[in-house]
């Protein structure tokens, strides 16, 4: 995406500061949602803020992502609770929601018999689009996701990778301010899911819309998300900034040195870093907000100790995902932003 | 046409209001209709009754004129007592044959493939209701065929009114009007009788031979039952005939005895109630599995 968004840069006209999302502001709230369907309760008393500009939706089978992004769609009526998107509720101001929302769909869907690019300019125009505007649009939604030479073959033809990325651009085109992307990288090769990833990259990298990526592939998620909602059950198992665990994740070192290691460990406590020893051969220690990496450095030539291995502190996606399944278990959300 | 961007950015510029999704929807369907060169050449041949009675109309007067110089047997059948019915038999119910062939043909084709191919749920995702969706594929049908029923109708009204003697248009105003009164509510009726079917069959083929045993079936049996009970009660499931006392009711012609006007009224009102409300508990972004 780095050259598409290279361009992009170059290319696109400042955005309407009326549209355009501030960096971390909230933009949507649960409070209390929860959803029947069927005589069964899918979604239990959600409360959650949301302010990061990829959210990553994730949870087992059945947890009730899909029917999270369906009740902010407006597809299901909660049966307690509200849910609110840019400050309004998705029950009461529906079409006013739906104007700012993009939504791919798990499944395949199109609308038949018609090419693709007029497929994507019906949709358009549907989203409020004036005709010629979403033509255009339609062009370059269709260019931007690489089905350039295609957007003149009907849908129907299109193989599975292709109809995953016609779904992105019929979902993009309208330029929407928030991107619902159900499950983006089903069924594609590592290449086009490389692909698929890159585009959700920039369109975040963008800053001008706010996208929720539900999927089962942490992997997909950790790549362009900088916050998860992990669902359990129905419930939020855990709300977490992926951003600030990775900050956090920078500032926790497990160092093996050689040379004086009491006089180095005197020096890390010295410059305020909270040291301990798991075993003879490797330090742990946890860096203050002022001190960086290359004080640690210093320091150990100024006691001519050799740092023979500095590592981060890696805690994955995966880690978070099983602690935040494993608390789930106790009914207790893991954290909280 | 535009490429210089292609990269994702918001729209800066005015939307659309939302009363025009509907005439969204129906133009796309209808440039696909039309894209099939077979339909628009069956479209075409259903101006051909109204051509038709356009002669009629014309030899009628011109044989009224000619009878009048030879006193001969004509002036029987020109009598202007049954002048209404004339126009009836002429105008409106090869009108409401034509309607009734277009649906069958258009109809099971506007909703089936959206319900095969998923589309519900992107019609649905952006500001567009259900009824929405559903008065934009109903406008499909009503545009399809008032432009060959009740428009080209009216225009047969007028040359009758130019041959006929003058204030005849004034003195059988009910003409005009229930020419179109009928072809809307027969034609919105079999629309969303059609629709329905589209919807909860999904297979085109089977949604047209659907639409097509409805009418022959329910006539066959409302029939059977007309004649072994010797009473109106087997015209409660027969639509042509509820169309039928209908439309003359509102046309002026001579009265039908086929059943009582507002059982009449009675049977395409449930029969169009009852199809759209199947209709719209089709018409939904998800299936809940219970």
């Amino acid at each position: 995406m780095t050259d598409a968004a290279g361009s992009l840069s170059a290319t696109v006209p400042k955005p309407d500061s009326s549209r355009t999302v501030p960096a971390r502001d909230d933009w949507a709230e649960f409070r209390g949602l929860s959803v029947d369907l069927g005589g069964r309760r899918v979604l239990n008393d959600l409360n959650a803020t949301l302010r990061g500009r990829c959210i990553g939706l994730l949870g087992p089978n059945g947890a009730g992502k899909t029917t999270l992004l369906n009740t902010l769609l407006g597809f299901f009526k909660p049966s307690a609770g509200q849910a609110r998107i840019f400050g309004r509720d998705v029950v009461r101001d529906a079409a006013a929601v739906r104007q700012l929302i993009g939504y791919m769909p798990e499944r395949d869907s199109f609308v038949g018999g018609m090419t693709g690019v007029r497929f994507v300019r019906m949709m358009g125009e549907l989203s409020g689009l004036p005709r010629d505007d979403a033509l255009d649009r339609a062009h370059e939604a269709f260019f931007h996701v690489g089905l350039g030479e295609a957007r003149y073959r009907k849908v129907e033809t299109y193989s599975q990778g292709m109809k995953q990325l016609a779904k992105l651009a019929q979902a993009i085109a309208h330029g929407p301010r928030l991107l619902f992307l159900d499950e983006p990288t089903n069924g594609l090769d590592p290449p086009a899911r490389s692909r698929m990833l890159q585009l959700v990259r920039g369109i975040r990298d963008t800053g001008e819309t706010r996208l929720v990526v539900s999927s089962h592939l942490l992997r997909d998620v950790e790549e362009c998300c900088d916050e998860v909602l992990i669902l359990k059950n129905g419930r939020i198992a855990s709300v977490c900034d992926l951003e600030s665990e990775r900050r956090s994740n920078r500032k926790f070192l497990f160092l093996q040195v050689k040379g004086d290691q009491e006089r180095f460990v005197e020096g890390l406590a010295a410059l305020g870093c909270e040291v301990g020893m798991p075993n003879r051969r490797r330090l742990r220690a946890v860096l203050p907000a002022d001190v960086e990496i290359a004080d640690l450095y210093a320091l150990a030539a100024e006691l001519s100790v050799q740092i023979r291995q500095l590592d981060h502190k890696r805690d994955s996606l995966e880690d978070i995902f099983l602690r935040a399944m494993d608390d789930a278990v106790d009914g207790e959300p893991a954290s909280t932003p | 046409m535009s490429l210089r961007h292609h990269g994702f950015r918001t729209h800066a510029g005015p939307w659309t209001r939302s009363v025009t999704r509907p005439l969204v929807i129906a133009r796309y369907n209808l440039s696909g209709v039309f894209s099939s060169r077979l339909f628009t050449i069956f479209y075409v041949a259903c101006f051909l009754p109204s051509c038709l009675c356009m002669v009629s109309i014309y030899l009628r007067y011109r044989l009224e004129t000619f009878a009048g110089f030879t006193g001969t047997a004509w002036q029987e059948i020109t009598a202007s007592d049954i002048l209404d019915d004339w126009l009836y038999y002429g105008i409106l119910q090869p009108s409401e044959w034509v309607a009734f062939l277009i649906i069958l043909v258009v109809g099971p084709s506007l909703l089936a493939p959206d319900l095969k191919d998923n589309a519900m749920p992107l019609y649905l995702s952006r500001p567009v209701t259900k009824l929405q969706y559903f008065l934009g594929k109903l406008l499909v049908l009503l545009v399809l065929t008032a432009a060959v029923t009740w428009l080209p109708g009216l225009l047969l009204v007028l040359a009758n009114a130019y041959y006929a003697e003058d204030g005849w248009l004034l003195n059988n105003l009910s003409v005009p009007l229930g020419l179109v009164g009928s072809c809307l509510v027969w034609t919105a009726c079999l629309s969303i009788i059609a629709l329905a079917l589209s919807a909860w069959v999904r297979w085109r083929p089977a949604a047209t031979l659907g639409f097509l045993g409805l009418f022959v079936i329910g006539s066959a049996i409302g029939n059977l039952f007309r004649a072994t009970s010797g009473d109106w009660h087997g015209s409660l499931i027969i639509l042509w005939d509820a169309i039928d006392v209908v439309g003359r009711d509102l046309f002026g012609a001579k009265a039908s005895e086929l059943m009582p006007l507002p059982w009449a009224w009675g049977t395409l009102a449930v029969a169009t109630a009852l199809a759209f409300w199947a209709l719209m508990r089709r018409i939904r972004a998800f299936e809940i599995v219970r």
